[in-house]
């Protein structure tokens, strides 16, 4: 046994020898880059270090003591020791008596260990507790796994490698591989299971060296036969990347040795100063000068993804049941297995993976981006097969890609799939997004340093796709608000297509981004051939999209902060839009960006400016001489009739504009002089009025519209409410406005709940025929309500809403608002107008808006004159608004009619 | 060493921030906070729902500053967050003992 003076002398020797071979070490490190070499060699230094102290303290002869063995665990098992990683050693006794004789030793050579500057971490079990899995602490037994012989009772490690651990495995394969399932997923969580963080970790993030590890392990933990279970050519594709990830590896480990260095202890995190250093020095790149930082960046998150594939793909086939256990599956692992085999349209679903029936369908653009409609429908992933082939058919893909609104319409089925954020994750990691959205490509991997941002670009913009489609599950809580704001956009594609696109543009300039990203989506909106009202959507959300939360840093409890935001918006629809693609936004800047804090504030500016844009409408009217941008897109369809154009457009609202195309503007110009044309011919007496409608139906289908041109008369809302309520048509949204002039513009947006206008293609002349009818004067809606009275429906309510009015009487400065809130049932705008005209209430402005169940109607009530007599926008305006009296008797009416 | 904590409108948090560093004052504790005080609440009406908010937004800012810089850091807060309106928030000063940096264990006014 040594003394005291001799442990001293041999402790002081082998520190001087450790630090001279570990400078040597890092010396070659810097010249060499390889992180590979630099671990292995530690890992030896380290090993002749331990078996000199062995000698000194435990046992002078070879293999002795018998009964007591010293193992290398974990990643000194590995042979990868980086400059600061602990040195995890085991020793393993035949028995538990054996251990306590050998205490005092064991704890003379850790302390010797230490004092050579080595960080150990020892453990001491007896062979018969390694052969047990240890349920609270299963990163022990895992450790096991990469054990290695270093010194004493050689049979005994024999005992314990050859025996023990592989019956530990056989036993509890299946534990052990929950094990690890559960132990990925949750370190995953730490890192919000994406690999793509501006300042990664790159041992413990997905895509990391404990990531490799993970897949070695499983490897060694599925059984023969699962391993060579798989198609030949799934085998192949896995080995194939086997390659790539142990070529990430290799990079992985040069990186992290450096990071040892560079931060003087065992800090994994690549930040960006860390960024720069290792691009100067071209780090595990074969450049042999500096590269910029974002390419060597993209390098890293290149070989982070194949490693993150890996893992993903055996992860997953161990939680689907394709790796065979002892154990019974459970049901859902059944299900979502092969034994629930089942197809989405004509693609074959099983495992939880999708894919397409035969090779030939990979190159057909169609049917590929059919598979990626399911894939965004459905939480599934991609076959191996599938990968493999769709890689495999790039070019055949790009050649025969479809063009202009035949892609739009494919790729925007994809967009509005609950899961379409892992559908464009899969097309983005194949190159598919790429060839739809070339585009796309710049802000790959794109590194865009702030201090508020985690995440790479094209990562960050697909959180955003991601949290806006998880509020149509949200059911409490700030997310349920804004779940209702999604419910009321009018065309979702458009919001998931601003939100793919809206930061494009950083990887042009970080400076002015939306300037650059506004470029971009333009050229894409083009070439998409998209309906010039969805191009200004998207084109408007992108240019504003940093406005909301510029507002959010001002008073957003003030009315002229309030007003200013209005204007910039618009429309309610703009609004919607914007304030959806600003809460995911910030919510995907990292998890803690939206605060309750922020999501109220946000909520609330929502609010109050929705409330002004429906009350102050007809405060803010077309001036006959006003000149804007969108009155001149109007002009440019007919410039030699400028000057009518501008008399038709005086008068009406600023949102009269800014709901309408230029051509529907055009088109309804066109109708007001029809409607001129048609006065001159009517010779009855009492002269019939004239009207004119014109009825379409929705691109997607969904609804149908309306919009009736008319001279204003009392009753005429009203009518034209009961008249599409006798055709059988349920009423979601309405608008009315009337110009300088008189000419009234109604629009309703409806549902044919009964096909009646699909199913019969003659019948929308008939039915528009009868509306104009209705307007005109010519036809009485009250007969053609008797007529259709036997079939009014009844209703089966889900929810019941309560009526509620609510009276403003300062928002306007000449109408009285009313906002009516009832439970939405066939005719009640029919009722709610009806009681208003019997009231001798006109109509200036209706808003009508449904929820739901809930109808939302707000009307401008002027008192004792049609909407004709309204003086124009540059008039002085006169006080018309409700009475006390006029209002008392409105409200009992109402009260009445809707009770 | 004296520390000073200010409630400001959200919206004078840009202005604040500016007119510190312009004084001198390097670092502070930016807090997303909730108050009420002689401000009264505010209520907004939406789909038939009442939103009312008793207690507002506010930012609250914490800084240590010298005794030096006391007066000049306060008079920078005065200036960039008072209107005049009820509502512009409140400042609280009060001692120190002592100030540690952590990453170095620097102690006194050399750690603020």
């Amino acid at each position: 046994m040594a003394t005291q003076s001799s442990t001293g002398a041999l402790t002081g020797t082998l520190r001087v020898e450790y630090q001279g071979a570990s400078e040597a070490l890092r010396e070659s490190f810097a010249e060499s880059q390889d992180g590979e070499a630099l671990v292995n060699g530690r890992a030896a230094l380290v090993d002749n270090l331990v078996e000199r102290c062995w000698l000194e303290h435990i046992a002078a002869e070879e293999y002795g003591p018998q009964g007591l063995t010293l193992a290398a665990i974990g990643g000194y098992g590995r042979r990868q020791l980086f400059p600061h990683s602990d040195i995890d050693l085991l020793f393993v006794c035949a028995e538990a008596s054996r251990e306590s004789g050998h205490q005092v030793q064991i704890r003379r050579l850790c302390q010797d260990l230490w004092d050579i500057g080595l960080r150990v971490s020892a453990t001491t079990r007896t062979v018969d507790e390694c052969e047990r899995l240890s349920e609270e602490n299963p990163e022990f037994t895992l450790s096991l796994l990469d054990r290695r012989y270093i010194a004493g009772d050689f049979p005994l490690f024999q005992d314990l490698d050859q025996k023990r651990i592989p019956n530990l495995i056989e036993r509890r394969r299946q534990s052990l591989l929950l094990a690890i399932v559960s132990l990925t997923h949750a370190r995953h969580a730490k890192f919000q299971r994406t690999l793509f963080h501006l300042e990664p970790n790159l041992k413990d993030g997905p895509g990391g060296l404990r990531d490799f590890h993970t897949c070695a392990w499983l490897a060694q933990l599925l059984p023969e036969a699962a391993r060579t279970a798989a198609s030949s050519y799934e085998t192949d594709l896995l080995v194939e990347r086997r390659d790539e990830s142990r070529l990430a590896h290799q990079f992985l480990l040069t990186v992290r040795a450096f990071l040892h260095y560079r931060n003087q202890r065992d800090d994994n995190m690549l930040y960006w100063q860390a960024q720069d250093e290792a691009a100067q020095r071209h780090l595990g790149l074969p450049e042999t000068r500096p590269v910029e930082t974002a390419r060597w960046m993209r390098q890293y998150f290149r070989h982070a993804r194949s490693i993150d594939w890996l893992t993903r793909q055996m992860l997953n086939d161990v939680s689907t049941g394709r790796a065979p256990s002892g154990g019974q599956a459970s049901f859902l692992t059944r299900f979502r297995s092969g034994r629930g085999r089942t197809e989405l349209e004509g693609c074959p679903v099983g495992d939880g993976r999708i894919s397409l029936k035969s090779v030939t369908e990979y190159a057909d653009p169609d049917r590929v981006l059919t598979l990626f409609q399911m894939l965004g429908r459905q939480r599934l992933q991609l076959s191996r097969e599938a990968e493999g082939h769709l890689a495999e058919s790039l070019t055949m893909l790009a050649e025969h890609l479809p063009e202009g609104g035949a892609l739009w319409d494919k790729f925007s089925r994809v967009l509005l799939g609950a899961e379409a954020a892992q559908a464009l994750r899969a097309m983005h990691a194949i190159g598919i997004l790429e060839l739809i959205l070339p585009e796309f490509h710049c802000v790959d991997a794109l590194v865009v340093r702030d201090a508020y941002h985690r995440y790479t670009v094209d990562e960050h913009t697909f959180l955003i796709i991601e949290h806006l489609h998880a509020l149509e599950q949200a059911t409490s809580g700030w997310e349920a608000h804004f779940r209702e704001i999604l419910r009321e956009v009018e065309e979702p594609a458009l919001l998931y297509l601003a939100a793919l696109l809206h930061d494009t543009g950083k990887a042009r300039s970080d400076e002015n981004h939306a300037e650059q990203s506004l470029l971009i989506a333009d050229a894409v909106s083009q070439r998409w051939n998209m309906m010039p009202a969805q191009r200004d959507a998207v084109l408007r959300l992108i240019r504003h999209h940093l406005e909301m939360s510029r507002a959010l840093r001002k008073d957003i409890f003030d009315t002229e902060t309030i007003r200013a935001f209005a204007e910039l918006v618009g429309t309610p629809n703009d609004l919607r839009l914007l304030t959806l693609l600003t809460y995911a936004d910030i919510h995907s800047v990292n998890p803690e960006a939206l605060t309750p804090w922020k999501a109220e504030n946000l909520w609330r500016l929502y609010i109050a400016t929705s409330n002004y844009l429906d009350r102050n409408v007809d405060e803010d009217r077309i001036a006959i001489d006003a000149d804007t941008a969108a009155i001149q897109k109007v002009v440019a369809l007919a410039p030699k009739q400028a000057a009518e154009i501008h008399r038709f457009l005086a008068g009406l609202p600023q949102r009269y504009l800014r709901t309408r195309t230029p051509q529907d503007i055009f088109e309804h110009w066109q109708s007001s002089i029809e409607l001129e044309t048609l006065s001159a011919k009517r010779t009855a007496v009492p002269p019939a009025g004239v009207a004119v409608a014109h009825v379409a139906q929705a691109s997607a289908g969904a609804w149908w519209e309306c919009t009736i041109i008319t001279p204003d008369r009392p009753f005429l809302f009203a009518d034209i409410a009961g008249a599409l309520t006798a055709w059988g048509m349920d009423i979601i949204k309405a608008d009315a406005f009337s110009n300088a002039a008189g000419i009234v513009i109604d629009t309703f947006r409806f549902l044919d709940r009964y096909r009646t206008l699909a199913l019969n293609p003659g019948e929308a002349e008939h039915f528009q025929d009868s509306l104009a009818d209705v307007a005109s004067g010519r036809s009485s809606v009250e007969r053609m309500l008797a007529a259709r009275a036997h079939s009014v429906r009844t209703q089966n309510n889900k929810t019941r809403v309560e009526m509620q009015l609510s009276v403003d009487n300062t928002s306007s400065t000449h109408s009285t608002i009313l906002q009516v809130i009832a439970q939405d049932t066939p005719g009640l705008l029919r009722r709610i107008s009806l009681v208003m005209a019997q009231q001798k209430c006109d109509i200036s402005v209706a808003l009508v808006d449904t929820e739901g169940e809930m109808a939302i109607d707000v009307f401008y009530l002027t008192q004792g004159s049609s909407r004709k007599e309204k003086p124009p926008a540059d008039a002085a305006v006169a006080d018309s608004k409700l009475n006390d009296a006029c209002l008392a008797r409105l409200q009992q009416a109402l009260s009445a009619a809707l009770a | 060493m004296q520390k000073i904590e200010a409630v400001i409108q959200p919206s004078k948090l840009d202005a604040v921030k500016e007119a510190l560093i312009e004084v001198g004052v390097e670092g502070m504790t930016i807090l997303e906070a909730r108050g009420h005080g002689r401000q009264k609440g505010h209520t907004e009406f939406y789909r038939g729902r009442e939103y009312s908010v008793d207690v507002l937004p506010k930012i609250k800012l914490e800084m240590v500053v010298t005794d030096a810089m006391v007066d000049r850091a306060v008079q920078a807060i005065l200036k960039a967050a008072g209107t005049g309106r009820i509502g512009d928030g409140k400042i609280f000063i009060s001692r120190i003992d002592d100030a540690i940096r952590i990453r170095n264990d620097e102690r006194g006014e050399t750690a603020l």
